[in-house]
């Protein structure tokens, strides 16, 4: 009988074979979800994703990429917002 | 627009991101340039011209560069030259009250062990050296800058 804390879907099921060739099931808390732009809504890139205990102790430069909106916004969005913003000062 | 030398333009890609430069030097599609960033070369193609215009020579120097600048209010980035200085030494402590060592107790000696004492197995393995520790892995393989 599975335990009632384990009954809902909050922590994410991983069926491990052990060695006597039984098959059971591990509980693992679910990863969090990956970082997106935030105007486009694209997936970043460069940024890590790991259980927030583990992302915590990274340190800063290895978080998010080091330009300008890095973390916030993907590449193309953070280059059109330069481009306009230089055509703007004319 | 067409960007030549003296044209200023905001760099539109990579850490320098957002910063106004002018450019002194242009060669295929590779410009130099030198302002509120780095003085470093770029690709063209990560500029984009603000429209503004200064006088410049043909790879001016950074205090021309500063000069030209300061009509357009850009506040030009001054890296200041390494100069290998002495490197900091360590230097042990001297222990102000060394402490003795203890004296080794003295262990009865029994028929067996002084026969081994006696006799050291020419047989008997060398002690084993510690193998040296492998690194801790870090951060679960998540790469980091180095």
């Amino acid at each position: 009988m599975v335990a009632p804390r384990l009954k809902s879907r909050t922590l994410r099921r991983i069926k491990v074979r052990l060695p006597g060739s039984k098959t059971v099931t591990h509980y693992k808390r679910r990863k969090p979800s990956i970082a997106k732009c935030r105007k486009c809504k694209a997936n970043l890139k460069g940024i890590p994703h790991p259980l927030q205990s583990i992302f915590k102790n990274l340190p800063k430069t290895a978080k998010r990429p080091q330009r300008p909106f890095g973390g916030e916004l993907c590449t193309k969005c953070m280059r059109a917002h330069f481009v306009e913003k230089a055509r703007k000062s004319e | 627009m067409v960007m030549d030398i003296g044209s200023i333009v905001m760099k539109t890609a990579g850490r320098d991101a957002g910063k106004r430069a002018a450019i002194i030097e242009i060669e295929g599609n590779m410009a130099l340039i030198d302002g509120e960033t780095r003085r470093r070369k770029t690709n063209l193609a990560h500029l984009e011209p603000t429209g503004q215009k200064v006088d410049l020579k043909k790879s001016a120097s950074h205090d021309d560069v500063k000069k030209a600048l300061e009509s357009l209010k850009i506040t030009v980035r001054d890296t200041k030259p390494k100069t290998a200085g002495e490197r900091p030494k360590k230097v042990r402590k001297a222990k102000e009250n060394p402490v003795e060592a203890p004296a080794k107790k003295a262990t009865k000696k029994t028929a067996d062990t002084e026969e081994k004492e006696a006799k050291p197995d020419a047989k008997a393995p060398a002690e084993k050296k510690a193998a040296p520790k492998k690194p801790r892995k870090k951060n679960n393989g998540i790469r980091q800058k180095s």
